[in-house]
């Protein structure tokens, strides 16, 4: 899930693999906002078939709590 | 059923007053960055005295005059709107005054931001059933009179304009794949609600000022989806000749940017001018391929596809083989006068 995360942003932000940490937030950090946002949960929605509410996404506000999310609704 | 046709002539007229992201730093908490950022809008056309039906009237005159026929060669006319100023008569019918023209099918169609495919489709199907020669589409729209302008997540997105086409027949089919396609909108993700007005039987309604409501998230997700499932569409009914140019619903450079990427599509294959006029609805894809016409982006032979997505919730698509001659310069403006 990691691994998808990191891709993910790599490609949409043109970020390299070594900016992006579990630590990473990415309001602060990448500057991302909230149709960046969107655009990452697509291309994840894709890949994991989760759909994250808005809800929720007002809660995960790093790589980490993303991975760990995803992994919840997956496991 | 379509009829044989070829798109003769394009043309737009947009409105004399441009807005400035700067300008509407006065108006609402924003910037000119965060508005480039998120939507790669720079300016926005905003009527004043123009109005959508004259707007309309004057992108036919000239696409008229680009297609080089006669105002009685007409025999349809669908105009596209979701900002037409009257409920009756119809958009259509105040072009038709307009132009002068004595006999036709008049009518308009409500679609959203797809409004100007559902235009295009529709007439081509009327020219086959009506046996008409020759049909105007227009898309026009005045959505700063339905923006909320203390709203700043969304009065930054829109702008007025109008576009028209000239379909005529031709000797071998120049328009299609037509798709047109429709979902419910459940969750209300775009909506312009009409104020009531009270009658003797009814007089607990709401009056308040409508604006547009938009749920960003939604509409993106929509968005995407909807232009990429179009494309891939039109790209498998191409087959061996696949089209090379794509020209969008211009709503967000964001969401041409992303289909691009999801897509692996290059970015120089969609035409892209929303930073100038912002999001006009239903006229954005006209207004572009009449600038993507007449800077030249545009040649005689390009198969160009386009794509769709808009309240309702709407999309579409349809292909179009190019085959209008490179541009007379001076021909056509693109401001009202």
């Amino acid at each position: 899930m990691e691994e998808l995360i990191i891709k993910s942003l790599m490609e949409q932000l043109d970020l390299k693999r070594s900016e992006i940490k579990p630590e990473s937030r990415f309001v602060e950090d990448f500057s991302m906002d909230s149709l960046d946002m969107v655009e990452m949960l697509i291309d994840l929605e894709k890949e994991t078939d989760v759909k994250i509410p808005n809800e929720d996404l007002k809660a995960l506000r790093t790589v980490g709590e993303l991975v760990a999310y995803l992994e919840g609704k997956k496991a | 059923m379509l009829a044989e046709v070829e798109l003769a002539g394009i043309s737009s007229c947009v409105p004399k007053r441009v807005v400035t992201n700067k300008e509407l730093e006065a108006l609402v908490d924003t910037s000119d960055e965060w508005i480039i950022k998120r939507t790669g809008i720079r300016s926005r056309h905003i009527a004043v005295e123009e109005t959508a039906n004259s707007m309309a009237g004057l992108a036919c005159k000239r696409a008229l005059a680009s297609a080089g026929i006669s105002k009685e060669a007409v025999g349809i006319i669908i105009a596209c709107t979701v900002t037409g100023e009257n409920l009756t008569p119809s958009m259509a019918g105040s072009v038709q005054k307009a132009l002068g023209v004595k006999t036709c099918a008049a009518m308009d169609v409500s679609a959203g931001c797809t409004g100007f495919i559902y235009g295009l489709i529709t007439a081509a199907s009327l020219m086959h059933t009506l046996k008409a020669e020759a049909a105007l589409v227009v898309a026009s729209e005045t959505l700063s009179k339905y923006a909320d302008w203390s709203d700043r997540a969304t009065c930054v997105l829109f702008g007025d304009g109008a576009g028209a086409a000239v379909l005529t027949r031709s000797e071998k089919p120049m328009m299609h794949f037509p798709m047109l396609c429709a979902s419910p909108d459940e969750a209300d993700v775009i909506v312009i609600k009409k104020e009531e007005r009270p009658t003797p039987f009814n007089k607990k309604i709401n009056t308040n000022t409508e604006y547009l409501r938009m749920k960003g998230r939604e509409v993106f997700e929509y968005a995407v989806s909807a232009m990429e499932d179009a494309l891939n569409a039109l790209s498998l009914k191409c087959g061996s000749k696949p089209f090379t140019k794509i020209i969008p619903h211009q709503a967000n450079a964001k969401i041409i940017d992303y289909v691009a990427r999801a897509m692996n599509l290059r970015p120089e294959q969609f035409f892209v001018n929303i930073d100038e006029y912002a999001n006009t609805s239903s006229a954005t894809i006209p207004t572009a391929l009449a600038d993507a016409y007449q800077s030249g982006w545009l040649e005689e032979g390009d198969r160009v596809a386009l794509v769709g997505f808009g309240s309702g919730l709407t999309s579409g698509g349809v292909v179009i083989d190019w085959t209008m001659p490179k541009k007379r310069s001076g021909e056509n403006g693109r401001t009202y006068n």
